[in-house]
């Protein structure tokens, strides 16, 4: 690393020290990495430098970790395959039952679908931007203390754009923050910095939720203290983002802090209703520039 | 200050130089073994392997591993989170700092002493990314200081099988040297 300017090879016992140093001195060096990395902090603040250089260097280090990860899949499949056949055969009984439901549900929600939107042509409501679902599977979960991240096996080939909504069978799960070519990465609802507009479903009240980092919780942070949440409450998004489609299941209040001391505020937690920190099949919901074209899952 | 002043400084045998190839070798291991698939239950507590492979070299072989080389494979670890590009560049050239700075002090204890000199280094660079990331508003989870713990542990271990490896013999590096044969 440049290190050893001038020094010859790594053999610096007998060599004496030059009269005049051409090597930079220590504290010389520190203040230069400083001045670099705060550079790059205040760029990466005011550019968004990550992004490029991420996407530039995912080009090497992807393909390496997927090889490094291969025995350990491998040895994951053998280990569920011996211990986990009991489980599967009861969890296909449940999906089957499940199965049986859902297409039941699916028939009454065509017809409902149909119905809302000639309810809605009548009342010359423009229609909401058209979503086309995409089915991904997690792949990885890196841990890190900034987000909790789920990594999906499609990406921007499969048609994922970042900023999508990701949900599963239950309600919200995330967004899709960054895409590459085959793969893309979900910020969960579980992140602290991921802030999702809700509103109960009960009685209409508009909240901002954010993750509560380690625990696999929703927090509300501030909220009014008679706004008239109540333990049990279902929280669904609003939609004012403009990000996620009004109506989505995200969390079920667990419990209500009443405003602490100085604080105007009350706040709360809520249990996610999507299994966002169990593994399953999920669902990208993309943009579609042509509402009609509603083909469905594609994998 | 100059570096080369420390190196003269000492005289023990484990100052036998090093393999500049295995030095690099040993960190990009180090990396790969970052990058496998821990269970995610484990992040939070799991030790920063790269930096614990660093700082040795750090401290052995201060002409390969450097500031220079923290700062790029801090980099690296800040573009593998993905979250703020030079937060832990930045801690990680502090921490080679840190430890080229008490280097001539390390070589006058044992490995409990020098465990509990480094013990401030391990815990202070995770904090130092993390304050980063929150005084830049991502909010990281603090749970995550819990790395710095582990990686003080684990590091008498790493340091003993390290010293084991890597090393010129003496014969050769006599050659090198120089000097008259022993």
């Amino acid at each position: 690393m440049g290190m050893g300017l001038g020094l010859g090879g790594g053999s610096a016992i007998a060599q004496r020290e030059p009269l005049f140093s051409r090597v930079i001195g220590l504290n010389l060096r520190l203040v230069l990495a400083f001045a670099a990395s705060l550079g790059l902090l205040f760029l990466d603040a005011r550019q968004g430098l990550m992004a490029p250089v991420r996407g530039a260097v995912s080009q090497v280090t992807a393909p390496l970790q997927w090889v490094l990860a291969q025995p350990f899949v491998g040895l994951g499949d053998a280990f569920a395959f011996m211990t986990q056949h009991r489980e599967l055969l009861r969890s296909q009984e449940i999906l089957t039952r499940q199965l049986a439901t859902l297409q039941a549900e699916q028939l009454t929600m065509a017809t409902l679908m149909a119905e809302n939107a000639q309810l809605r042509a009548l009342t010359q409501l423009p229609l909401p931007p058209g979503r086309r679902a995409l089915v991904a599977e997690v792949v990885a979960i890196p841990g890190d203390a900034f987000s909790r991240r789920l990594l999906l096996n499609i990406g921007a080939d499969a048609g994922v754009q970042a900023g999508s909504p990701v949900i599963d069978g239950h309600g919200l799960v995330g967004q899709v923050t960054h895409v590459d070519a085959a793969r893309c990465e979900v910020t969960t609802i579980l992140s602290r910095q991921l802030f999702v507009p809700l509103q109960s479903a009960r009685n209409g009240l508009r909240l901002l939720g954010n993750g509560a980092g380690s625990d696999a919780a929703v927090e509300i942070p501030q909220m009014d203290a008679n706004g008239g949440l109540e333990v049990g409450d279902l929280l669904v998004t609003s939609g004012l983002d403009g990000v996620y489609p009004p109506g989505l299941p995200v969390a079920r209040v667990r419990a209500i802090q009443p405003p602490r001391v100085n604080s105007p505020f009350a706040s709360a937690m809520a249990q996610p209703v999507s299994g966002v920190d169990r593994a399953g099949p999920l669902l990208i919901l993309v943009p579609t520039a042509h509402p009609a074209a509603g083909k469905g899952a594609k994998s | 200050m100059s570096l080369i002043k420390p190196l003269l400084l000492q005289g023990h045998a484990l100052e036998l130089p090093v393999r500049p190839g295995w030095v690099r070798l040993s960190l990009l291991l180090a990396v790969l073994v970052t990058w496998l698939p821990w269970p995610e239950a484990m992040a939070w507590w799991l030790p920063d392997f790269l930096l614990l492979t660093l700082l040795y070299w750090t401290w052995r072989a201060p002409l390969q591993a450097g500031i220079g080389t923290a700062f790029l494979l801090g980099l690296l670890t800040d573009v593998e989170h993905g979250a703020l590009l030079g937060g832990y560049a930045l801690s990680y050239s502090l921490a080679a700092y840190a430890v080229l700075r008490m280097r001539v002090r390390l070589g006058g204890f044992d490995w409990r002493g020098r465990a509990a000199h480094l013990a401030p280094v391990f815990l202070g660079t995770p904090a130092l990314a993390l304050l980063i990331g929150e005084l830049s508003d991502l909010h990281p989870d603090p749970w995550f200081l819990a790395s710095g713990l582990t990686a003080a542990a684990l590091w008498p271990g790493l340091a003993w099988i390290l010293d084991g490896t890597g090393r010129v013999s003496s014969h050769a590096a006599a050659l090198r040297s120089g000097a008259p044969l022993p």
